[in-house]
C-alpha cells in the first residue's frame, strides 16, 4: 500500500506549492494553522464583547483568502470583489452567530463558498434561460462516463504541465463552467489548500463524501478543459 | 487520514491499472511519499490512457494553485472597510425600519384639547395685553402692537410675511435667542409661551446648548468621560426658537443598533480605520481641520436648521456648504421638521450631486440614486456618508431630542 504523506505536511497549493517555501517558514503548517485559529478566535471574542477595534485585524487577515476563493469561482475580478464584500458584510452581520465550535476560517469559508455557489447558480440560470445549453452536470458521473470522457480527450492534453498562464486561465475558465458544487470543492482543495477533514467540516459532509465528490469534480474539470481545448 | 480503505461507492479509475481511486487522487494531489508515488506511477503506466489523464488532472490542480497565488498577490486590500460601512448602513436601516417609523413620519402640529386650552389662554392673555394700554391710558413705546403678538410675527414682520425663508440668510431672519433669564410669562413672547404650552416637558434652553455644537463648553473643555453619540447629542440639545422640538434623534439608532462599530468612539482621536465614527465629539479646531481636508459632513436635523447654519458655516470658515437645505420653517412660527445635510465642500461630482438630493422635502428626486427612499432622509444621508470610499469621513449629527 502506498504511503500517503500527512496532509498537513503536504504543500498547500493556496499557500505556496514549492516545498522550499514551506521549509523556509520553519513552522509546521499544522502549528501555524492552530496559531491562526487561536488568533482568529481571540479577535472574534473581542468583537463579540463589543471591541470594534478587532474588526480590522480580523478581516484584514482574511479578506485576501476570501477574495482568492471568490476570484476562482467567478469569471471576473470585479465580480469577485463584489462577492468578497458581500461575504465580509455577511461575516460582520453574523459574527454573533459564530459559536467557536468550528474554526473561524472554516465558518468563513463556508459562508464564502455558499455565497459563491448561490451566485453561480443564479448566473447559470440566467445563462440557461438566454443563451446556451447548460453545462452538462457530471455530479452523477459513473465509471462508464468517466471512461468515455477519457476516450474523448485530446492527445495534446497529455504530457503537459502548467506551461503558461494562458493554459492556467483555461483551467480557471473550465472551473467556472462546471457545476458550482464541483467548482466549490476544487476551490477549497486546490485554491485554499484545505485538507479533506477541513473540507468535510466546511461542507458539512463526511470525509468519504468529500473524496468521492472531489474525484468527480476533477474528472468534470478535466473533461471541461478538454472540451475547451477542442473548441480552441 | 487512512487511504485506500475508502469508498466503495466511488468509481474505480479504470480497468487494468490496479490503482484505486484513492491512490489515484493521492498521486494527483502529490500526497504520496516518493516511493509510493513511484509505485503508483508504475502501475498507472500499464494504462497509458489513464496515466495521461491523471497527469493532465495533476496539471489542472497545479494550474489552480498557481492562479491562487497570483490572485492572493493581486487581491484588492481594504475591502473590509467598505464592508463595515455597508454593514453599518444595513443595521441602521433595519433598526429604523423597526423603531424609526414614528420618527420618520412627518411631524405635524396636532391640535389637541390641551393645546387648544393653552392656545385659548394665550389668546386671552394676548388680547388683554393688547387692550391694556387703552384701559390704562395709552400704549407704552416698548410694547408691541397686536400684530406683533401673533405667532411668527417676530420672524416675518420686518421683511414681509410672504417671503421665503432662505436658509443661507437664516441668521438675519433668526430671532434673537431668548435671554437665559426668560421665564414663562415673564416678558416671554407669545410664540415662546405657545411653544411652552405645546411642549411642556422640554428642557429650558440655555446659551451653552443653543450655541453651535463645536462651541459648546463641554466639548471645548475636553472629551466627555464616556464618549458616545448620546452624550454628544445631549450637549447639543436645543429647542427651536419657536419652542417646537421635532423629537428626532438621528444618531441614536446608530449607537444602539450597532454597538460593535460604535464602541470605539473616542473624541479627539481619529478612530481606527473601520471603526466608523458615527458621531465624534471634537473641538472646533478639529472640525475646521477636517473641513479643510474635505473630510467633514454634517447632518443637521432640527426644527429650524437656520439656527445652526450660520454658526456652523462661520465656525468652519465657510468651507462647509449647504447642499440640501430641505424645507424651510413655515412662516407662522410653527416649524415643520427641517433637515439638511452640510458637506464640506460641495464638489461638482456625481456623488456630491447625489448628496444634494438628500432631504426631507427635496424636490430633486430625479437625482436620487436607485437605493434612495424619498423622504427617508436620515437613512439616505447616512448611507451616502457611510458608503463614502474616502477614509476618515467624519460625520457629526446634530439633532434635537
Amino acid at each position: 500500500m502506498p504511503k500517503r504523506t500527512s496532509q498537513t505536511d503536504s504543500p498547500r497549493p493556496g499557500a505556496g506549492d514549492e516545498p522550499d517555501e514551506a521549509d523556509a517558514e520553519h513552522v509546521a503548517p499544522e502549528d501555524r494553522g492552530k496559531a491562526e485559529a487561536a488568533e482568529d478566535l481571540r479577535l472574534v471574542s473581542r468583537i463579540q464583547s463589543g471591541d470594534a477595534s478587532a474588526w480590522g485585524p480580523l478581516l484584514e487577515r482574511r479578506e485576501t483568502q476570501i477574495y482568492a476563493t471568490c476570484r476562482r469561482m467567478v469569471s471576473d475580478a470585479e465580480t469577485a470583489r463584489d462577492l468578497t464584500q458581500d461575504v465580509l458584510v455577511r461575516l460582520i452581520e453574523k459574527i454573533n452567530d459564530f459559536d467557536g465550535r468550528a474554526r473561524f476560517s472554516t465558518w468563513m469559508t463556508r459562508i464564502t463558498i455558499n455565497h459563491c455557489i448561490s451566485h453561480l447558480r443564479k448566473q447559470k440560470l440566467r445563462r440557461h434561460a438566454s443563451l446556451e445549453a447548460p453545462v452538462r452536470k457530471s455530479g452523477g458521473e459513473t465509471m462508464g462516463s468517466l471512461g468515455a470522457s477519457l476516450e474523448q480527450r485530446s492527445e495534446h492534453g497529455v504530457e503537459r504541465g502548467v506551461e503558461s498562464m494562458e493554459e492556467a486561465e483555461r483551467v480557471a475558465g473550465a472551473l467556472r463552467a462546471i457545476d458550482p458544487d464541483h467548482t466549490a470543492i476544487l476551490t477549497l482543495r486546490d485554491v485554499q489548500g484545505l485538507d479533506y477533514a477541513q473540507i468535510a467540516e466546511t461542507m458539512e459532509v463526511p470525509v468519504g463524501t468529500v473524496k468521492s465528490r472531489l474525484f468527480r469534480a476533477r474528472a468534470a474539470l478535466r473533461e471541461q478543459v478538454e472540451r475547451m481545448e477542442k473548441q480552441g | 487520514m487512512s487511504h485506500g480503505s475508502e469508498p466503495h461507492s466511488t468509481p474505480e479509475p479504470g480497468p487494468g491499472a490496479g490503482v484505486s481511486q484513492d491512490e489515484l487522487m493521492a498521486w494527483i494531489e502529490g500526497e504520496l511519499d516518493a516511493a509510493s508515488a513511484s509505485d503508483v506511477e508504475a502501475r498507472l503506466s500499464a494504462d497509458p490512457e489513464l496515466h495521461a489523464w491523471a497527469r493532465a488532472t495533476r496539471a489542472d490542480r497545479l494550474a489552480l494553485a498557481v492562479l491562487a497565488r497570483r490572485d492572493a498577490a493581486l487581491a484588492p486590500r481594504g475591502l473590509w472597510r467598505d464592508a463595515l460601512g455597508e454593514a453599518e448602513r444595513r443595521a441602521l436601516l433595519a433598526e429604523e425600519a423597526v423603531t424609526g417609523r414614528a420618527a420618520s413620519a412627518p411631524v405635524v402640529f396636532r391640535i389637541t384639547p390641551a393645546r387648544l386650552v393653552a392656545a385659548a389662554a394665550l389668546l386671552i392673555v394676548a388680547s388683554l395685553g393688547a387692550i391694556a394700554p387703552f384701559l390704562t391710558g395709552g400704549a407704552s413705546p416698548g410694547q408691541p402692537g397686536p400684530a406683533a403678538l401673533a405667532p411668527g410675527a417676530d420672524r416675518g414682520a420686518a421683511a414681509g410675511d410672504d417671503r421665503d425663508v432662505d436658509v443661507a440668510s437664516a441668521e438675519s431672519e433668526r430671532p434673537a435667542p431668548p435671554a437665559p433669564s426668560a421665564r414663562p410669562g415673564d416678558g416671554a413672547s407669545a410664540a415662546e409661551q405657545l411653544a411652552q404650552a405645546a411642549a411642556p416637558d422640554r428642557r429650558e434652553p440655555d446659551e451653552t446648548t443653543r450655541a453651535f455644537a463645536f462651541n459648546s463648553a463641554e466639548l471645548a473643555a475636553g472629551p466627555p468621560r464616556t464618549p458616545s453619540v448620546r452624550t454628544l447629542l445631549a450637549s447639543h440639545h436645543a429647542a427651536d426658537p419657536n419652542g417646537i422640538v421635532a423629537g428626532r434623534a438621528v444618531a441614536g439608532p446608530l449607537m444602539s443598533g450597532y454597538r460593535n462599530l460604535s464602541a470605539s468612539l473616542e473624541p479627539r482621536r481619529r478612530p481606527m480605520p473601520g471603526a466608523f465614527p458615527d458621531a465624534w465629539g471634537m473641538t472646533l479646531s478639529d472640525a475646521q481641520r477636517l473641513a479643510s481636508e474635505h473630510r467633514l459632513a454634517i447632518a443637521v436635523a432640527a426644527d429650524d436648521p437656520g439656527d445652526y447654519l450660520e454658526e456652523l458655516l462661520a465656525a468652519l470658515g465657510r468651507r462647509a456648504v449647504v447642499v440640501s437645505p430641505g424645507a424651510p420653517s413655515d412662516r407662522n412660527g410653527v416649524s415643520a421638521p427641517v433637515e439638511l445635510l452640510v458637506s464640506a465642500p460641495v464638489e461638482k461630482t456625481e456623488r456630491a450631486l447625489r448628496v444634494c438630493a438628500i432631504g426631507a422635502r427635496s424636490v430633486r428626486l430625479g437625482a436620487l440614486p436607485p437605493r434612495s427612499r424619498p423622504g427617508d432622509w436620515a437613512s439616505e444621508a447616512l448611507w451616502w456618508t457611510a458608503s463614502d470610499r474616502r477614509d476618515g469621513l467624519i460625520r457629526v449629527f446634530i439633532a434635537p431630542r
